[in-house]
């Protein structure tokens, strides 16, 4: 191997010549890489190339003498609808070249599928449209998991991904070649394999109109080559060339005057009304009214979905640590939730009254039955109710509440003290300490508890961390896996959350820069660690604990002695020193003091150096048996920040 | 390393015996009954459909592998109402968790309930007459 003969000082005198964004990102090795590198070995560091692409300015895509490529259209269309970002890999040449040229923020990654998380992630806590790109046959396929997940949150995703030249047709020649939109059937809102060249624009403007529109969810692009590649010397080459005030509308469905009423009766004839405000309540930015409505007349709200924070856990109205209050519901109007319940799977007594608002009529009924639909957009809903109804106090409900989420503390304190001994007991440390001790230093410790984002990954560790962990404002917390539950992609949705408080997008803006936390298990680490390479080439400040407890989550499946191996995993697995090797930190912890430290190390390193850090947090799969009561099933029930199904 | 996880896992099954509860009061029972067995449902659907499915047949198999309710025949903790009652409130094996005290906090007369919701969904030959 040739030996590097890159001093760190030449590298920072060469990066130097770098301008402008260039020096946001900081031309250094990683650095733990730079303090672990061995005498004589070369350092992890970031290309030259690297910095240099990021001092470039963007290129505002106008017909000129050379006019535009298919790509180039399509980029520009991008550009004109605000996509706020693209993560993506390799492939779909063309098309990401331009969008990144176009001065749209891109991150290239390591593995497709990750990087579509990284867009889901991202758009779930910002509420904008992020982009995903990837090869033909193999990228796009990688990619499904994460495109079903993202359908099953509604995030509106642009799944980008190029195909076979047209003229390649039904041949099979060359590589990578397959039909895509068949398999993403039933996983995206809106898809076309677009094969008419001079109709790229008006297919953007198709699929924005989906993206930004009613109910949302994924949109999959795939090109044709023919496509990607045209060139048009100017607008007339194109069809239906308009600009977005013209091919699409900011207009939404507001509630009839009579459904408003009926409902303020309803409410007004409950005792204990409660909103579960799903993800449409935080992409249509309800939140201002949701609050306005539930302070005036003492409603209650509980939230849900892949999204939280959008009325908060420390609200005195808040259901969404009043586990036992749920029972005692007689009237809940969901609003914005877009991926409904089965009666049971939420805890209100299967009788209770329901009022549904969504903002197109083709769901209303689904799964639960009602007695009052409403179309409208949540906002407009939610405006027109705290408008429409009287000041009204409910102590004996405010109560009840407070009651409940006192009972709920309670038992966290219960599951503390046990998981202290349990982890005392086996020199491992307990899920629910792990979940307490991040708990305290997120919300209870020097940084200010609206801070932090806070992506929820994992599975068994999860199911005590979320009873720790929470949201004090809008987009504060990414329910990773919610519903479809992919277990892996939570680097991803790190990283897309990482992405957004670096650019400052949307409610994240106030907490720009600010690191990010998250937590998932060691069956998950597996799929995306990965793009710790990605987290540390981009600098962002981001913080992934790892419950290791040497097993997959279902070792609870395997009910024979003979089945055992297939679900356990080598013990005691250092992926903290993987993370190291991919140039972040590494800590490997074995007790809660240790873990407290580690955590102020990793947040101090992110907030200085804008490096990331994997927190290996070794636990023993014991903890999810009868052995060590409650096992793997602690008390959790939905709606509220227990939930991760509906 | 294997005698240390040998030492933690007896450490954890002796800590764990002191969270076993005795069998229930006979004079808590709730009689088998269609209120009784509505009760039952609706806490069925609520805290046990994850694992064992709507009907309780145990079809879908992404969280846990549970036994199907409506066959007794494959139950491996006992098939009696006090087995059931006992299984629910604190757990079997490895696997079932306690719903009791420290699962859900479910009180017994609802775990009845669910005893006798299992019951109406089983075997006719296995039900109680209301």
């Amino acid at each position: 191997m040739k030996k590097s003969k890159v001093s760190r000082r030449d590298f920072l005198a060469k990066s130097a010549m770098g301008a402008g964004a260039a020096a946001a990102l900081g031309a250094v090795p990683t650095a733990a890489a730079a303090a672990d590198s061995a005498p004589g070995m070369p350092a992890i560091r970031l290309a030259d190339e690297f910095v240099k692409s990021h001092s470039e300015e963007p290129i505002a895509f106008e017909f000129g003498e050379k006019g535009l490529s298919g790509a180039e259209v399509f980029a520009r269309a991008c550009k004109a609808e605000g996509l706020a970002a693209l993560f993506c890999c390799p492939g779909n040449y063309t098309v990401i070249n331009s969008i990144s040229a176009a001065g749209i923020p891109a991150f290239g990654g390591r593995i497709e599928d990750i990087m579509c998380a990284a867009a889901d992630g991202f758009s779930r806590i910002t509420g904008e449209v992020a982009a995903t790109s990837g090869t033909e046959g193999p990228g796009f396929t990688n990619m499904i998991m994460s495109i079903a997940s993202a359908d099953r949150a509604h995030s509106p995703i642009l799944v980008l991904a190029s195909n076979m030249a047209m003229s390649n047709e039904d041949r099979i020649g060359g590589i990578q070649q397959m039909y895509q939109q068949p398999i993403t059937e039933g996983i995206k809102k809106y898809g076309k394999r677009i094969t008419i060249p001079n109709r790229v624009h008006e297919y953007a403007a198709h699929a924005f109109r989906q993206l930004k529109s009613g109910v949302p969810g994924p949109v999959h692009l795939d090109f044709a080559s023919e496509v990607s590649g045209a060139r048009f010397k100017d607008a007339s080459e194109l069809k239906d060339f308009y600009e977005k005030s013209r091919y699409r509308t900011e207009s939404v469905a507001y509630p009839a005057a009579k459904d408003i009423a009926t409902a303020v009766e309803m409410i007004q004839k409950a005792e204990r009304p409660m909103i579960v405000a799903g993800q449409g309540v935080f992409f249509h930015k309800g939140w201002d009214a949701l609050k306005r409505l539930a302070d005036k007349n003492e409603v209650a709200v509980v939230e849900s979905g892949p999204v939280r924070g959008h009325f908060g856990d420390e609200h005195r109205l808040s259901g969404n640590l009043a586990a036992d209050a749920l029972g005692s519901v007689d009237l809940v109007i969901f609003v914005g939730q877009y991926l409904m319940p089965n009666v049971g799977e939420y805890r209100f007594n299967p009788d209770v009254k329901a009022i549904r608002i969504h903002p197109v009529p083709e769901d209303l009924g689904r799964n639960w039955p009602l007695d009052l639909g409403i179309v409208s957009n949540e906002k407009a809903a939610l405006e027109a109710l705290a408008d429409a109804l009287p000041k009204r106090q409910r102590a004996a409900w405010v109560a009840e509440l407070a009651a409940a989420r006192k009972k709920f503390e309670d038992q966290n304190d219960e599951y503390y003290a046990l998981g202290l001994k349990y982890s005392q007991q086996t020199g491992t440390i307990h899920p629910a300490v792990t979940g307490k001790v991040m708990a305290d230093f997120l919300y209870r410790g020097s940084i200010p508890k609206e801070q932090t984002t806070y992506v929820q990954g994992g599975w068994t560790g999860a199911g005590y961390t979320r009873r720790w962990m929470r949201a004090y404002r809008p987009g504060q917390f990414n329910n990773a896996p919610y519903q479809f539950y992919p277990i892996g992609p939570d680097v991803g949705h790190l990283l897309g959350a990482g992405a957004a408080m670096q650019l400052g997008t949307g409610p994240q803006k106030a907490y720009q820069g600010s690191p990010v936390f998250g937590f998932t298990g060691d069956a998950g680490i597996a799929y995306s660690i990965m793009e710790f390479d990605t987290l540390t080439k981009y600098k962002i400040p981001a913080i992934m604990t790892v419950h290791n407890n040497n097993a997959w989550g279902m070792i609870t499946a395997a009910n024979t002695v003979r089945s055992a191996h297939m679900y356990l995993f080598q013990e005691n697995l250092r992926y903290d020193k993987i993370a190291e090797a991919l140039g972040a930190r590494g800590e490997y912890v074995t007790t809660p003091d240790q873990y407290k430290a580690a955590l102020q190390r990793a947040y101090d390193a992110a907030a200085r150096d804008k490096v990331a850090t994997l927190i290996n947090v070794q636990s023993s799969r014991q903890f999810l048996t009868n052995a060590f009561p409650p096992g793997a099933q602690p008390r959790n029930i939905e709606p509220g920040v227990t939930a991760y199904s509906h | 390393m294997i005698r240390g996880f040998l030492f933690a896992l007896a450490l954890g099954i002796l800590g764990g015996v002191g969270f076993r509860a005795a069998s229930p009061a006979a004079d808590d029972r709730v009689p088998y009954s269609a209120a009784s067995v509505a009760r039952g449902k609706t806490l069925f659907l609520q805290n046990c459909q994850d694992c064992h499915g709507e009907d309780g047949k145990a079809q879908g198999s992404a969280i846990a592998v549970a036994p199907d309710l409506t066959r007794p025949e494959v139950w491996k903790y006992g098939q009696t109402d006090d087995q059931i009652f006992s299984n629910i409130r604190n757990g079997a094996g490895d696997n079932m968790p306690p719903f009791g005290p420290l699962g859900p906090g479910l009180k017994d007369a609802q775990i009845w309930d669910l005893v006798n919701f299992v019951r109406s969904i089983g075997p006719e030959s296995k039900r109680p007459k209301s």
